[in-house]
């Protein structure tokens, strides 16, 4: 349970002040399950939750399961803070319940800048909010995003001064726009992390569902390697899912050795496949994904593992990776939203449809659930039926978010990232930088490693 | 010649109903749907995946989603975007970005006719000689080289290089500030019309070639009309019509190119709308545009013969 008071004068862009009511309606309606709001899959807990108004700026927030790190959520996830009645009557028209309202295209909220015009796909032109409640913010009138995916064009308009920004270097064009005139570009660390999943689900021919397979490919693939050859240094070699100078990860995983052939030959040797199987390798068929797909394949080849390269556009890949067990193998990128390991211990191993198609195989095949075994200790409990490692891991999730005490909720992650990478319950590469670049009249702007941290920005013309 | 027009103009309906069915198929038998993209991929539990497909009918008979897309086709309407802009008319879509997408393609025709056209006449006129092989040269070259490798190829030299604000992509509309307009699309045109040039300069060569040599043309040389006066009045009158085809295919085929050119040059049109559609899997703007450059195409197809009997009397349309 929560009290939450909101700050007193804070006004929404159409001009009324934000206050209980409206922060009741937020929580309301996506604790509907009739209105199939996206956010109850990151937040569960929201669902059927109970909120009542206790003053004309308080709320309490019953959440239907508990959750420690409610604030993390509400601050991160779970869709912001709107006015009162906004969302309207769901219509077909809007698009599906849920995903479809009248804020979809004419979002109000109480930011720094309201959205003035936006064509999908194009751009989205934001004005300043002069009632924002932050004094002597924004400080600029009018700010347009351009979204360009043709790498060269992008760093192109920053080049020719058609953009004042750019986000999204590309590793192979930072070093040459640091270097232009009239440019300052930058790399620190980023949240966006290269994984590979393995397909646990035992169809029979499907090498990957074989712990000492998966372990052979995990130790085979040298993750150095790839950061120097596709991302030019520019990043961090993972020990597990989370940052690997973090304090949430153990000392046991940060000493390891993730490159380790011998290990990997020793484990092929312990395994249903002593000579060496072969695989399909799914990438998206961007060029860098390609590249590292390819050189993965070498990796994997000097241990004795055969990869058939399949590069696909995003829709297929997620398409196979979630739908399917036609695949062995797959690379994919994620982005972390929030900055703590216990977000993306739930978003990335927890809901129902998991992308290694870890503990249940995808709706209506005939594959039983699937994956590694709980731990040993937990095996009089929890058995060592199909499935049951992943009822494991939620529940220990579950427990950590049952408790404020860090200690406890440390004891948890550590258990939890150690059985990630024990069970190889899918490859952690690496964690690469955010590369940015700006023109020279940007003045004071800081970089985050997170999405959702502020950025402060000035102008000198 | 109205009856043909309208003889071809009902002709067109199965063809476009052939279209729509193949784009339609296409569409739902590739891999990927757009609820993945809508959800998210980790975050939907599988009822919510099967609730929005139920809301937007994609959990039923192929058939009848058909059906149910065809009769808002019929009356005009081609739907509402799913994933790009949720809500927003695929007919406004289209509409908001059809200006850009013809400008190009037309500035694009009118630039390959104008290099095309005079340099097929000068390879059949000097053919063997170095004129000739130079355009030959130039024609292969043309056609060998991606558009969408000669725009990146522009974009470095003349917005990296040179620091021209005006190549770096981007558009302004004509009604604002046709200069700029102009200047936008400068690049982007040669680079979707080169290959176009080269393509009408090779027919316009082998036409004028076939064209000087009849007998016709001898005749007339040998009465004493001076050589220019022939070939630009027999020669190329008479060669052109064949080439006629080519142009109106290119014309339609110029709507495809832009599908790269205008990604590659950052271009609000609608070749850039179709691949962000397929990428994101908006089924409905992904059909509406596919239907509507095959509209393009069979609108051409008609116009072209229409023309034909114009350029050429002895042809009569539809046995008049």
């Amino acid at each position: 349970m929560y009290d939450i008071t909101l700050k007193k004068g804070v006004k929404f862009h159409n001009g009324k002040e934000a206050k209980a009511e409206d922060l009741k309606y937020t929580f309301d309606w996506m604790a509907n399950p009739e209105n199939n709001a996206a956010t109850l899959g990151y937040a569960p807990q929201l669902k059927n939750a109970e909120t009542k108004v206790r003053g004309s700026h308080s709320v309490r927030l019953n959440l239907s399961e508990p959750h420690g790190l409610w604030n993390y959520w509400m601050t991160r996830v779970v869709n912001g803070l709107v006015p009162k009645d906004s969302r309207g009557e769901t219509a077909e028209a809007k698009g599906p319940k849920g995903l479809g309202t009248n804020l979809t295209t004419e979002p109000i909220g109480t930011g720094p800048f309201k959205m003035e015009e936006w064509e999908g796909g194009n751009y989205m032109r934001c004005v300043a909010f002069e009632d924002h409640f932050r004094d002597g913010i924004p400080k600029i009138d009018e700010i347009e995003f351009q979204f360009i995916t043709e790498p060269t064009t992008r760093i192109s308009r920053l080049r020719s001064d058609n953009a004042g920004f750019v986000v999204d270097v590309p590793p192979k064009n930072f070093q040459s726009t640091k270097e232009a005139p009239d440019i300052n570009a930058k790399s620190i660390p980023g949240s966006g992390s290269q994984v590979i999943y393995h397909n646990h689900v035992d169809t029979g021919d499907n090498p990957m569902s074989n712990l000492h397979n998966r372990r052979a490919v995990h130790y085979a693939v040298d993750a150095q390697e790839l950061l120097e050859r596709v991302y030019r240094g520019q990043g961090v070699v993972q020990k597990g899912p989370w940052f690997p100078d973090s304090d949430w990860v153990p000392d046991s995983l940060k000493n390891i050795d993730m490159y380790d052939p011998e290990r990997a030959k020793s484990e092929l040797q312990k395994g249903p496949n002593p000579d060496g199987f072969e695989v399909s390798l799914m990438a998206s068929n961007s060029s860098v994904a390609g590249k590292t797909a390819t050189i993965i394949q070498s990796q994997l080849e000097e241990v004795g593992i055969t990869a058939n390269v399949n590069l696909l556009d995003t829709g297929s890949l997620f398409s196979r990776l979630y739908g399917t067990v036609e695949w062995n193998l797959s690379l994919a990128g994620w982005g972390q939203s929030i900055p703590h390991v216990f977000w993306w211990l739930f978003a990335g191993f927890s809901p129902q449809r998991n992308h290694n198609n870890w503990h249940h195989a995808p709706a209506d095949t005939p594959w039983k659930p699937s994956g590694p075994n709980p731990p040993e200790e937990y095996q009089d409990e929890y058995g060592t039926e199909p499935g049951a490692g992943h009822t494991w891991f939620r529940d220990r999730l579950q427990q950590a978010f049952e408790t404020t005490d860090k200690g406890e909720q440390k004891e948890i992650a550590f258990e939890l990232q150690e059985y990630i990478v024990d069970k190889v319950v899918q490859t952690d590469l690496m964690y690469t930088n955010n590369m940015e670049a700006w023109r020279d009249y940007v003045t004071g702007y800081k970089m985050g490693t997170f999405s959702y941290e502020y950025r402060t920005i000035d102008f000198e013309k | 010649m109205w009856k043909y027009i309208v003889k071809r103009l009902l002709l067109a309906v199965p063809t476009l109903a052939g279209v729509s069915v193949i784009i339609f198929g296409m569409m739902y038998l590739s891999p990927g749907g757009p609820v993945d993209v809508m959800l998210g991929p980790t975050a939907a539990s599988q009822e919510m995946v099967e609730s929005v497909r139920a809301e937007l009918h994609l959990d039923e008979p192929l058939y009848i989603q058909y059906a149910r897309w065809m009769g808002d086709v019929l009356r005009g309407d081609l739907g509402n975007s799913w994933t790009i802009t949720q809500g927003t008319s695929v007919n406004e879509l289209i509409t908001n970005r059809l200006p850009l997408t013809t400008e190009l393609a037309f500035l694009s025709l009118l630039l390959a006719i104008g290099i095309g056209i005079p340099a097929g006449i000068i390879g059949a006129v000097y053919q063997d000689e170095l004129a000739d092989h130079l355009t030959r040269i130039v024609a292969l070259t043309g056609i060998s080289i991606p558009n969408f490798w000669l725009g990146i190829m522009f974009i470095v030299v003349f917005a990296v290089e040179f620091q021209f604000e005006w190549a770096a992509g981007g558009w302004v509309s004509p009604l604002e500030d046709p200069v700029s307009n102009l200047q936008n699309l400068l690049l982007p045109t040669i680079a979707l019309g080169t290959a176009v040039s080269a393509t009408i300069a090779r027919m316009m060569r082998s036409e004028m070639l076939d064209t000087l040599g009849a007998n016709y043309i001898t005749t007339a040389r040998a009465m004493g009309v001076p050589r220019w006066r022939v070939i630009l009045n027999d020669g190329v009158k008479n060669a052109f019509i064949p080439v006629l085809t080519v142009i109106g295919f290119a014309l339609a085929g110029l709507m495809n190119g832009a599908v790269l050119t205008e990604t590659v040059f950052n271009l609000p049109g609608v070749g850039k709308l179709l691949i962000l559609a397929i990428n994101r899997r908006d089924y409905r703007i992904v059909q509406g545009v596919i239907l509507f450059i095959a509209f393009v195409y069979v609108f051409v197809n008609i116009l072209v013969d229409v023309l034909y009997a114009y350029f050429d009397p002895r042809i009569r349309l539809g046995g008049e």
